[in-house]
């Protein structure tokens, strides 16, 4: 790099807190920036491990810089290396700062876990998954489960999928030999979120009935969804990303396709994203109805719950009347989507909408003002707003804390940017804050759909032919009901090489222990649930066969069925 | 007469021992309505569930074998309390008999107090947390039970003897300690705490089962029918005393108390749950605010 940076950093920025990033990070590690490069919103930096650390130790105070997602990388195959993909957002100007750090085989990378709260996780996953090291912090397994081998890291590019589902559960396979029997089928059982109902588990430390302190173990079921997707086609790859929430599967599709279309510079039809964004909202909306029946059925306050669920059903009927199903839409294509919404569906989808904000709102003023409800909310599970800060949190919990964080307005994507809507936000960080929030969104996402439904352009729906090339690196990003969805994708010809999903749920969880300390018991499972988690919800059961040697998985309803059928 | 009054106690005690499954079906019901859902299929729906409940096995729980026997005793005393309440209120219109109301309120306290040794005994952690905070709720609430009744009978009686304004406000005032009373009492929304978040903490039904869990709740189910026909004979005392007692006032009295019953579903349909600190505050509260104002009036003079 040559030491004359000043034309380059006015060429790359975007605003003056890129400008000011970029400075002091080229002042502080200088030929350690291998290269710089933007397209489009993203500011790409090539930097050596050696000088990530420095280069975020003067940038991290910046109070609008948040820890997006680490993608971590086997590019041996192309370039001898491990790549860390370190994606921050600078909020103010909707700008991606991401940091690309090659990592040689068996070298360790400095942790930047005390910088960036939020980054704990994903080193952890990062040497789960592909055995990188990482300097300064204790290492431990955190997505894979307890009796998996050492040294077996599945997103290496030399294990297969079909290797891998050789491995599984080793333990499992010795406890059928112990045991003799030909056959075993392992259920499992918990353990469960107290909110929920979905393998989580929290131990909260108790006294009287007060929790003093709390210990969260997640990552109960770990289903190898990105390394599914490197033998899978790029238009295959949306029907798996939509099931990785049963709730909120579209915003997982769309960040994918967003992903790739970004990498790949895809021109997208103008009515392909109004369509995406009125099923998007559309999803936002059933979710956080969905999430206000929960809490107050956790309040005890059911006939509310009974009537969300009510009010719910018409979004459900939304969503079958503009995609066909009722979830899990399916709709999604990289360059645009595949089912068009017909002129004559506009009057009843204003019709729907229209009832569905009377009977919300009824229903709001009158879960309001049940005096059990207001009590149990206000003052309870509080967030400060620098804790939410430094873990990086997104959605209606960092919005509850007075940041207003919505990918919707800062990183803009598909329609919103055609559309006038506010972003809800309180300042208070406790359970009825986010509540709040909630409440707001549902109006403003009716507002926004009556908006795009007006303004829909004509014209196709889907691009006519797009060509993929190879290690184009692309962010999509989505404002889900729960907060940012983000995607990386490292494109490949025939689909990603590597494709990094990170929920909203990964971001925020981290920060439940605190807003747990010092809430009465009976307030823990909202406050849990005030973060709207979504955990991995697919279980499956085990079956293996010694004397085949086979090993399979399926629902645990087709076993109950099994049971049923042979008595 | 006084052998026929026994008698026709004994005769309604059993008629009114199959209510109150009935009328939670019927609240079930109700409460469904108000909720857009269908509910049960029929109102005899929870006579069903307990009837499925009694034919299963019996299963003890571990170190559950005194909570068990507990559970049977509560019932049996529940079941002579019924019988209690049935005489007060068949007798009141000639004369108040303090030993039998006496006894009716030890017998109702009994059988709280009952309930919740059975579930102090269990070996279930999580269910003595929802254990504690009923203790600490029932011994609060049980002050007011007691001067709720015991005024709100004799001051209704006094009405039609002494009528005068502060008299009928006394008596309204002790008849809304009696409500709220009867309210904690029958575990309902919001005071239902001790049973609220079963993943968490529960209450004695997470250790039952079958056999047991069926008469538990016929038990839960007919404290909440006594508590009901107590408010309603506190209701219909003064109207008791001026008309006579029989045919009339008696089946009124019962019709009341059925009302009672389901105004008490509707009104918990309608609230969140509390909790245990917020409940018990806001309980000791409204009693000594109003139990103030009951010193103050019987201070002045009525």
């Amino acid at each position: 790099m040559s030491h004359d940076y000043s034309k380059l950093i006015d060429e790359l920025s975007r605003g003056h807190r890129s400008r000011a990033i970029l400075s002091k990070i080229l002042e502080v590690c200088g030929d350690s920036v291998l290269d710089l490069s933007r397209r489009n919103i993203i500011i790409k930096i090539v930097i050596k491990a050696n000088c990530l650390r420095t280069a975020l130790e003067n940038i991290y105070k910046e109070h609008d810089l948040y820890l997006r997602t680490i993608a971590a990388s086997d590019e041996r195959s192309r370039e001898g290396l491990f790549k860390l993909y370190y994606v921050f957002g600078i909020d103010s100007e909707g700008t991606n700062l991401v940091f690309e750090v090659p990592v040689a085989e068996g070298a360790k990378v400095d942790t930047i876990s005390d910088l960036f709260r939020a980054s704990d996780w994903y080193e952890l996953e990062a040497h789960d998954l592909l055995g990188i090291e990482f300097n300064g912090r204790q290492m431990s397994r955190l997505v894979l489960p307890e009796d998996w081998p050492e040294n077996l890291y599945p997103l290496r590019k030399e294990v297969s999928v079909e290797e891998l589902k050789k491995m599984y559960q080793p333990q499992l396979i010795s406890r059928v030999s112990e045991l003799g029997v030909e056959e075993v089928v392992r259920i499992p059982v918990g353990p469960y979120h107290p909110a929920l109902h979905e393998p989580e588990y929290f131990e909260l430390y108790v006294r009287g009935e007060k929790v003093v302190d709390a210990r969260y173990v997640g990552f109960m079921v770990h289903r190898g969804i990105e390394k599914l997707a490197e033998s899978m086609k790029y238009d295959q790859v949306p029907f798996l990303a939509e099931r990785i929430c049963g709730i909120c599967g579209f915003v997982h599709s769309t960040s994918y396709v967003q992903a790739v279309e970004d990498a790949l510079g895809i021109e997208v039809p103008e009515r392909a994203h109004f369509i995406r964004s009125i099923v998007l909202e559309v999803e936002r909306l059933h979710s956080h109805l969905l999430w206000l029946g929960v809490a107050l059925h956790l309040l005890g306050y059911d006939t509310g719950f009974m009537h969300a669920w009510r009010i719910r059903e018409k979004v459900m009927v939304l969503a079958e009347l503009l995609t066909g199903s009722r979830k899990t839409y399916g709709i999604d294509l990289v360059g645009g989507v595949k089912k068009d919404i017909d002129k004559d569906k506009i009057p009843r989808i204003k019709e729907t909408l229209n009832v569905l904000r009377k009977e919300f709102k009824e229903l709001v003023d009158v879960a309001m003002s049940v005096p059990q409800v207001k009590a149990r909310l206000t003052g309870t599970g509080v967030l400060p707003r620098g804790e939410a800060r430094a873990y990086s949190l997104v959605g209606p919990t960092v919005r509850g804390s007075g940041i207003a964080r919505d990918v919707r307005k800062d990183y803009t994507y598909a329609a919103y940017h055609y559309v006038s809507f506010k972003v809800p936000v309180y300042t208070e960080g406790d359970n009825l804050a986010r509540t709040l929030v909630r409440v707001d969104e549902v109006f403003e996402s009716i507002s926004i759909i009556e908006q795009l439904v007006d303004m829909m352009p004509g014209g196709p729906i889907k691009a006519e032919r797009w060509e993929p090339q190879p290690m184009r690196l692309g962010i999509g990003a989505v404002e889900a009901p729960r907060g940012e969805v983000i995607h990386v994708v490292l494109t490949d010809l025939y689909g990603p090489y590597r494709w990094r999903v990170r929920a909203p749920t990964y971001q925020n969880l981290q920060a439940v222990p605190i807003m747990l300390k010092g809430v009465d018991l009976a307030d823990a499972p909202l406050t849990i649930a005030s973060i709207d988690p979504c955990f991995s919800c697919t279980d499956r059961a085990v079956i293996i066969n010694l004397r085949s040697g086979s090993v399979k998985t399926l629902p645990i309803e087709v076993i109950s069925r099994r049971v049923r059928e042979n008595g | 007469m006084e052998a026929l009054t026994i008698l026709l106690s004994l005769l309604f005690t059993s008629i009114l021992a199959f209510l109150p499954p009935l009328l939670d079906g019927i609240e079930r019901k109700v409460r469904a309505k108000i909720q857009s859902r269908f509910g049960p299929p029929t109102f005899l729906q929870t006579w069903y569930d307990l009837l499925k409940l009694g034919v299963k096995e019996l299963k003890i729980p571990l170190s559950g074998e005194s909570a068990a026997f507990l559970v049977m005793l509560s019932l049996i005393i529940t079941l002579i309390s019924l019988y209690a309440v049935v005489y007060v209120a068949l007798t009141l219109s000639t004369s108040i008999d303090f030993i039998v109301l006496a006894m009716l309120l030890v017998l109702v306290a009994a059988s709280h107090s009952l309930g919740l040794v059975a579930s102090a005994t269990t070996s279930n952690p999580f269910a003595l947390i929802g254990s504690y905070r009923s203790i600490l709720l029932t011994i609060l609430n049980e002050l007011g039970l007691v001067v709720g009744s015991v005024l709100s009978i004799l001051l209704g009686l006094r009405l039609v003897t002494n009528y005068s304004i502060l008299t009928l406000a006394t008596y309204l005032l002790s008849l809304a300690v009696l409500v709220v009373a009867t309210y904690v009492s029958s575990g309902r929304l919001p005071f239902d705490i001790h049973e609220a978040e079963p993943e968490l903490a529960s209450g004695t039904i997470i250790e039952f089962s079958g056999k047991i869990l069926g008469f538990y709740i016929y038990s839960h189910l007919l404290t909440r029918y006594v508590l009901s026909l107590l408010v309603a004979v506190a209701i219909s005392t003064p109207f008791t005393a001026v008309f006579s007692p029989l045919p009339a006032v008696f089946p009124a009295t019962l019709l009341l108390s059925a009302c009672v019953y389901l105004a008490y579903g509707v009104v918990a349909t309608l609230l969140g749950r509390t909790r245990v600190d917020i409940g018990v505050r806001t309980l000791f509260m409204y009693y000594l605010l109003v139990l103030t104002v009951l010193v103050i009036f019987t201070w002045i003079g009525i």
